[in-house]
């Protein structure tokens, strides 16, 4: 009967936890094989709203490729794939890469992919979510209207630049800054796209030990002021560690939970 | 005058191929070799709109600008995912398609005898037959143009142009519609190029397939390669040279059967300067590789 009694309570608890924090992102029995190696292998993660996950495992154990599958660049062999960002739904595994941003999901690339040829704050700009569907022709015929949103946009570019301590290289050409500016301005980047959901691919790498203070300086806060759900993967686990919730290791295409905080 | 008159048209028209062009090159980074072909159809378009149906010089320009621009949404919206070689060898093949259309489609096209009698701009009863009115209302025409193309630059389009070009997948990744991005910079491109064809058909008043070809293509290519892509002045410049180039030509007195030859033999090796010795181009702002 106290057992009865006991396994009631803790489902009411989980109930109650859930309502509270919705969940963000929801994957079932993930499987992905590439040249007859499996790589994942009914793999199932929650995410809740807000929370920060860190990701560890072995060079080539499929912690990229689980990126890729979320951000839809990978369709896997079976399995779900679910978003709930924005109050809104969507299945990754029909979907196009250009659809899951727009619906929230941002990345911070391992080689941070900035637009080399242009300054911090275009690239900044180009991620603008109110910019992304003026057409040419829009922008042709509408001229007046469309500078005025951009004007609007370049504020909150210069606004979300200042957010990450990039302000005043704002017209710096990307291609001149360094590694950890780059990924400052990739991270003002994610800002502009209104991303709800980040994936973090290796965030402190190539990074010297001030900057890459700076950088979890920056998530903590993104994570905990700003609500962005984070699923990060990094080797350097005892740094980030500590702004994490939870922690698993990916080994054989299963996920083995570290450490509950 | 009328000499110099005739090279300033040669280069507005030109320029307004060498502007396009650089709408894909240099600010898409999709590497074009049909331009001649879409050149082409605008032409005939234009030409058989004020031959055989009649309608007015601006109406003939827009169905020009139409055609050209309903042929690249065609090709794009199946080729919207090749990059690099891929796309090239798309492109080549509208390129070889669209001329062999032109040469064998007779009962339009008139084949290899082309179309005559092209007539000079008219535009409410005013006609502009001399070369001085032709350049004073290609002027008006070719800023049109050139504002249009600013404008597109110059807006959130043009940004997100500019993003895919430099990295395709972190532009996917930011939610920018790469897709759409392509289709409408080839239509607008294809567009402004069939003007620019309507444009030549009303001057020389005469056009065949010859003026359409691959080399035509690629004399397209070189300007924008030469002069310099991803800013305004860099295909100007381009043009200009290119235009250049076979005029001074003319000095050294060569017989017909040579300079035609030498004239392609300067571009190759202008080219092959260019890309060891100044990706840029001459006035450019982004490195051609």
């Amino acid at each position: 009967m106290e057992a009865v009694a006991e396994n009631l309570n803790e489902t009411i608890t989980l109930r109650a936890t859930e309502d509270v924090l919705p969940w963000a992102v929801r994957t079932a029995n993930l499987c992905l094989a590439f040249g007859g190696h499996q790589v994942l292998e009914g793999l199932n993660l929650t995410l809740q709203a807000g929370e920060a996950i860190l990701l560890r495992g072995e060079n080539g154990s499929g912690k990229t490729t689980l990126l890729n599958i979320l951000s839809g660049l990978i369709r896997p062999d079976a399995g779900s794939v679910l978003l709930h960002l924005k109050g809104r739904e969507i299945d990754v595994t029909g979907s196009s890469p250009e659809r899951i941003a727009r619906s929230g999901l941002g990345r911070l690339w391992q080689d941070i992919r900035l637009f080399p040829t242009m300054t911090a704050l275009d690239n900044v700009l180009a991620a603008s979510a109110e910019l992304l569907d003026r057409t040419a022709l829009a922008g042709i015929t509408c001229w007046p209207l469309i500078r005025r949103q951009e004007r609007v946009a370049r504020e909150r570019a210069l606004h979300n630049l200042a957010l990450v301590g990039m302000a005043d290289r704002s017209d710096s050409s990307a291609d001149k800054l360094s590694v950890g500016q780059m990924k400052r301005v990739a991270l003002a980047r994610l800002l502009q796209a209104e991303a709800d959901f980040w994936l973090l691919d290796e965030p402190l790498a190539g990074l010297d030990q001030v900057s890459a203070e700076e950088i979890l300086r920056l998530l903590e806060r993104f994570n905990t002021d700003h609500g962005k759900t984070m699923l990060v993967v990094e080797h350097q686990h005892e740094r980030m560690a500590p702004i994490c919730g939870r922690m698993f290791f990916l080994a054989n295409g299963h996920l083995q939970p570290e450490r509950s905080v | 005058m009328s000499y110099l008159l005739h090279l300033l048209i040669f280069f507005q028209i030109y320029a307004v191929v060498a502007m396009s062009l650089n709408l894909l090159i240099g600010y898409g980074g999709l590497l074009q070799v049909a331009h001649a072909a879409y050149f082409g159809v605008g032409a005939y378009t234009a030409a058989l709109l004020w031959t055989k149906l009649g309608v007015g010089f601006i109406p003939g320009l827009l169905g020009a600008a139409l055609m050209s621009s309903l042929l690249s949404l065609l090709v794009s919206l199946s080729a919207w995912r090749f990059r690099g070689d891929y796309f090239v060898m798309i492109s080549l093949a509208v390129q070889v398609v669209l001329y062999s259309l032109m040469y064998n489609f007779m009962d339009i096209t008139n084949g290899p005898y082309g179309i005559t009698a092209i007539p000079k701009p008219v535009i409410m009863d005013s006609i502009f037959a001399t070369q001085e009115a032709t350049f004073a209302i290609y002027v008006v025409i070719v800023g049109m143009l050139a504002f249009i193309l600013a404008a597109a630059k110059l807006s959130p389009f043009g940004l997100s142009l500019q993003a895919m070009r430099d990295d395709e997948l972190a532009a996917r990744s930011l939610g920018i519609p790469v897709r759409r991005l392509k289709v409408e910079a080839f239509m607008l491109a294809s567009a402004m190029v069939g003007v620019a064809g309507g444009l030549y058909a009303s001057y020389i008043s005469y056009i065949d397939p010859t003026s359409f070809t691959l080399d035509e293509s690629i004399l397209m290519l070189s300007m924008v390669i030469v002069g310099g892509t991803g800013n305004v002045r860099g295909p100007l410049v381009g043009a200009a040279v290119l235009i250049a180039i076979p005029e001074l030509l003319r000095f050294l007195s060569l017989p017909d059967t040579v300079a035609a030859h030498i004239r392609l033999l300067a571009y190759g090796l202008l080219l092959i300067l260019m890309m060891h010795w100044r990706p840029q181009g001459l006035a450019g702002r982004y490195r051609f590789e």
